[in-house]
């Protein structure tokens, strides 16, 4: 099963993926809203990590392109954010609409809440394992 | 506490929580590698120290007391400083001055804070980039009015329109520079203060064609003499 990890800090997105290839799943990690497109397009993620606070084109800009297209639809996402205030937002208003999953505030999140999360809304998780 | 200050602060707090994530999640995956862990909260102290030393902005009329002061020794300082935190994202440190720099005047602390927290800053910056190579310049040069003391990146997209915009949105806006994300910026606005104490201004400035954030320094007179 395939992640994609849209997260900019190397430091943090290390610790991400340390953790998820020990739960075996692929992860695709990415720093940068553009280059989460393409990914989203060669490696056909099951599920999306997304940080909000992205440089240049920000999570929400990737959100609202990414959601545009009919074969990422139902591609599930997972906030895990700094931002708290847009969470608030998509936490209320529009999670649903875009296939939002959960949303994770990162200063008070564990890895642990992650990939349980990640776990939890992968399609088929429980099944394949 | 001034507008000014509370600004500063609120930045200040958004930047440290990057740090302390950082923290937390290694001791979560019991990371054995301790350097690392003491590294970051190293490098979250500096940002708080220059913050502290910023803070007598209170007082609009208070600068820092000013000494002739050999800026390549400050450089050195601020790169051996910077080469744990460099290293954990794969960022270069280059140090670049030419050995006939005269003596500026700054107050010594200051000058060494300001740069570490641009450091960090671009550091930061420069990690999210598409470069290859990332790296961070740390510099001087003469120049008409001085000598320029500061920070360079080889990533695209430092520009003058980013940091004046930046400016302005501090303390405002959550992310005022986007180039800048992962966390506020505030050891460039700690820095702005810190030149500002020094009676000197940050700016948007190029060092051999490499963009960056530098000070015009003042050369020491005084030392001309002897």
């Amino acid at each position: 099963m395939r992640i994609l990890l849209i997260e900019p800090d190397p430091i943090l997105a290390k610790l991400y993926i340390r953790a998820l290839h020990k739960e075996n799943f692929e992860v695709e990690w990415v720093q940068k809203a553009e280059k989460a497109i393409i990914a989203a397009d060669t490696k056909k993620p099951d599920l999306v990590v997304l940080e909000l606070d992205l440089p240049s084109h920000n999570g929400v800009e990737f959100l609202s392109e990414f959601k545009s297209y009919s074969d990422w639809e139902k591609i599930p996402v997972i906030i895990n954010s700094f931002d708290s205030s847009t969470l608030l937002k998509y936490k209320t208003n529009t999670a649903e609409l875009l296939n939002i999953k959960a949303v994770h505030y990162k200063p008070q999140t564990t890895i642990s809440d992650l990939v349980i999360s990640i776990k939890k809304f992968l399609p088929n998780y429980a099944q394949a394992s | 506490m001034s507008e000014g200050n509370a600004r500063l602060f609120a930045a200040l707090a958004e930047n440290l929580k990057l740090p302390l994530v950082q923290i937390a999640q290694s001791a979560e995956l019991g990371l054995e590698n301790t350097e690392y862990i003491q590294s970051i909260a190293k490098n979250a102290l500096k940002i708080i120290d220059g913050y502290q030393m910023s803070l007598k902005e209170s007082d609009s009329q208070f600068m820092l007391p000013l000494e002739p002061v050999a800026v390549p020794l400050i450089l050195l300082d601020v790169a051996n400083d910077l080469s744990a935190h460099a290293g954990m994202y794969d960022c270069k440190v280059v140090l670049d001055y030419s050995t006939r720099l005269i003596p500026a005047m700054a107050n010594k602390a200051a000058l060494k804070s300001a740069l570490l927290n641009l450091g960090q800053g671009l550091i930061s910056a420069t990690s999210q980039t598409d470069e290859q190579h990332k790296s961070i310049t740390i510099a001087a040069h003469h120049s008409a009015n001085g000598i320029v003391a500061g920070i360079f990146s080889n990533m695209k997209g430092i520009n003058k329109q980013l940091w004046y915009g930046g400016k302005s949105l501090y303390g405002k806006a959550r992310i005022p520079i986007p180039q800048i994300s992962g966390g506020s910026p505030a050891g460039i606005f700690i820095a702005d203060k810190l030149f500002e104490k020094m009676s000197s201004t940050l700016r948007l400035t190029h060092h051999n064609n490499l963009p960056g954030l530098a000070a015009t320094l003042i050369t020491s007179s005084q030392l001309k003499l002897v």
